[in-house]
């Protein structure tokens, strides 16, 4: 019999980007050279291959970016709110207009595939402004005198660059404060690309401020003393500091997870392993709240597990421009370490699974991995990976799901399948996540608030519990 | 003759001596200097209450009670607070306040709940719903007022609550008769005398608090080590109402999603 195989064929989108060779900082509506002197490689994960050079922003230039903020701030807070939803809509429709453009960064920067950045994260950037611009002239409904907490410093991670700039800079505006936003060093092409947005939209110099720089100019921005409030997006670890350095500033923090993905007997199960695929695959599994823990009912696991390892051979693993690719590059060499050591360290009794295929030879690439034997204690089961890394455990009652999923000192999400509208609330009413998914996941939208519970962080974003950290009411 | 009571801590429902042996004076009595394992097992108590299954309504009306109950023992409670000054008028305050909070029991979550109008075929539902345990350091100002205040506003979201002071002991003690007599489920509200700031440093490090009230600055890198909630006591009057925003720092935000399409 012949054996028919119909493979893909490259369908790469087309690299049309005009990158410069070299970035300054985005002060007063400027790039300026940065004080330091200093320049990085931003490079593309899926090649190794240098982009451009990043300028790394000393405590100097952190100091004349906020000062900048702060100059900014009452002309800023004086305007007519009218005015300011306005210069919001302006940036949302001009965000809009290059999707396409910032998607091809987002996959040659930081290995993000193509089709994710166009349909998921650019367009959720963009409906975040796009939300929080109606917000700027109706905050008095939300308190009786709303004011600017002042001077945002914003430091946001590598998996979402566009996406979670506009989280921070979007409610910021909105609520009337002046920013600062730091992106992650390895992820800066597409902050600095929207530094042209702002020029473009007219926005008054000193309002949205852009540094680059690593964790060094990260811990200057949130500790200079004319910095009203932090909003930081990343590790738990960092988070922690933050935390414990700053207590006269309002914080909120968004950190890490090790999120349950509960699968009840009762579910419909192809649709509970496409829930299960993209809670862990999606975007490598760089993302806070993936489900990379599998907690499934012991009935149903073998069969669940058999599914889900015929679905992941059908996963590609490649050129994150290319539209068939679904998993692209890890986003750096220190992370791809750091997910090796994790796995490579894992007890022989957890029942480790990858999937079949080569991996490219250039740049930094791990293969989709689950464990079908992840036991409470090991790390996998614990620890965040932030990687394409599935830790599988079994349960007998929704009692134990419970308990096995409110373990963790991680409380960001979960997700819950089952066909029982009554267990599925009850479930979720148990779970101490901040977001709860039932039959879907990685649901995500500015109206509706995202955050943790426990060691995840505090403060939500999206909807009007996330615009409450950016106002603060003059009457009380 | 007096017959003095003894004073115990209160902790998971029932009356205790501290585990450590230890008291301390206060004006001519003796108290329990609560240890960290009195507060570890007030933590346990606080942690495993039967208090997120009680509805709305029914948290409503045992906070109720707490006003029923204290009505009938106001000069008791009055003569506690000695060096306060008006203390009956505070005592009056104290059944204004029961009163107003219970009220609460079911509403607020009216004022912070909503549905979120979002971009696609599902229900996305944002709600409050408790922190958990949450450890309150009291505060001295109207030691009984600001101190019923702190510990009634944490559990009508639905929180438990373990309560630290040095100053005041007996007034606050003896609440715990009150809290029992009311029918506050067993471990919603432990109360603990004792040394203030060595109890600090055990609660700033206890994995199972998730929230604290009125900490010490100095404990404050040991607590965001779990990255505890740290609630603020002081910026107003511990003694003044509870709006929705004090509400709204005890509780998290839950949103669940679920799709309608079929």
């Amino acid at each position: 019999m012949t054996d028919f195989s119909f493979d893909y064929q490259p369908a790469p989108e087309s690299l049309t980007l005009d990158l410069q060779k070299k970035y300054g900082l985005f002060i007063d509506n400027q790039m300026v050279s940065p004080h330091s002197k200093q320049f990085f490689p931003t490079i593309n994960p899926a090649n190794e291959q240098p982009l451009s050079l990043i300028s790394n922003a000393d405590q100097t230039d952190v100091d004349r970016a906020v000062q900048a903020a702060a100059a900014a701030l009452p002309a800023w807070r004086a305007l007519d709110p009218k005015v300011r939803s306005q210069y919001l809509f302006k940036l949302a429709r001009l965000l809009q207009e290059r999707i396409r453009e910032f998607a091809v960064c987002e996959a040659i920067d930081g290995g993000k595939v193509i089709t994710e950045g166009r349909l998921v994260d650019l367009p959720l950037a963009v409906q975040h402004f796009f939300y929080h611009a109606g917000w700027a002239d109706k905050l008095q409904y939300l308190a009786r005198d709303p004011q600017p907490v002042g001077v945002v410093a914003a430091v946001i991670p590598w998996n979402f660059p566009t996406m979670m700039l506009a989280w921070k800079i979007a409610p910021a505006l909105a609520c009337a404060n002046t920013i600062v936003l730091k992106p992650a060093e390895t992820t800066s092409l597409t902050a600095l690309l929207f530094s042209e947005i702002v020029v473009q939209a007219g926005l008054p110099p000193g309002v949205i401020n852009i540094v680059t720089g690593a964790g060094e100019t990260g811990a200057a921005l949130v500790a200079h003393p004319l910095v009203d409030k932090i909003a930081f997006t990343g590790s738990t670890a960092v988070g922690k500091m933050i935390a414990s350095t700053n207590s006269s500033k309002r914080l909120t923090l968004e950190l890490g997870g090790k999120s349950a993905n509960i699968v009840f007997d009762d579910c419909d199960l192809d649709q509970a392993v496409e829930g299960v695929v993209d809670g862990i695959f999606f975007n490598r599994g760089h993302v806070c709240c993936a489900g990379s823990r599998l907690l499934v009912q012991e009935n149903i696991a073998e069969r669940l597990i058999s599914k889900l390892k015929k679905r992941m051979e059908t996963l590609i693993v490649g050129d994150p421009l290319d539209k068939n690719s679904d998993i692209g590059p890890i986003n750096s060499q220190e992370q791809l370490q750091l997910i090796e050591k994790l796995v490579n360290d894992s007890p022989s009794g957890a029942g480790m699974y990858q999937s079949d295929g080569d991996l490219p030879k250039q740049g930094y690439w791990f293969k989709p991995t689950l464990f079908t034997n992840a036991e409470p204690g090991m790390a996998i089961t614990e620890e965040e990976i932030f990687g394409p890394v599935l830790a599988i455990s079994t349960f007998r009652t929704p009692a134990e799901a419970v308990q096995l999923a409110n373990s963790s000192r991680y409380g960001l999400v979960a997700g819950v399948w089952t066909n029982h509208g009554s267990l599925a609330l009850k479930v979720s009413s148990q779970l101490k996540a901040g977001v709860i998914w039932q039959n879907t996941y990685n649901q995500f939208d500015p109206s509706s608030p995202f955050g943790g519970y426990k060691e995840s962080g505090y403060g939500r974003e999206g909807g009007r519990q996330g615009l409450a950290a950016y106002f603060k009411d003059g009457k009380k | 003759m007096m017959i003095n009571k003894t004073e115990k801590l209160f902790i998971n429902g029932a009356y205790c001596r501290s585990e450590s042996g230890c008291v301390y004076s206060s004006g001519a009595k003796n108290f329990p200097l609560a240890s960290a394992k009195d507060l570890r097992n007030a933590v346990d108590g606080a942690r495993l209450a039967k208090w997120p299954e009680v509805s709305p309504y029914n948290r409503g009306q045992i906070i109720y009670r707490i006003a029923e109950m204290l009505s009938g023992r106001q000069q008791e409670f009055a003569n506690y607070l000695t060096d306060c000054k008006d203390a009956d008028r505070q005592i009056a305050l104290c059944l204004d306040r029961i009163i107003y909070l219970a009220g609460w029991a079911d509403k607020y979550q009216q004022l912070l709940s909503n549905i979120n109008p979002v971009n696609g075929p599902y229900l996305s539902v944002s709600q409050a719903e408790a922190i958990g345990v949450v450890a309150i350091i009291a505060d001295d100002r109207d030691p009984l007022l600001s101190f019923l205040t702190q510990v009634l506003t944490a559990i009508v979201v639905g929180n438990t609550a373990v309560v630290c002071f040095d100053k005041h002991p007996a007034a606050r003690l003896a609440f715990g008769e009150i809290f029992q007599s009311a029918d506050v489920p067993p471990g919603v509200i432990n109360l603990l005398s004792g040394n203030n700031f060595k109890l600090q440093a055990v609660i700033a490090s206890h994995r199972e608090i998730k929230a604290i009230v009125g900490l010490d600055q100095q404990f404050l890198g040991s607590a965001t080590d779990s990255l505890k909630r740290i609630i603020s006591s002081g910026k107003h009057h511990p003694g003044e109402s509870a709006s929705i925003n004090d509400l709204a720092a005890f509780t998290e935000t839950k949103t669940i999603w679920h799709p309608r399409s079929y």
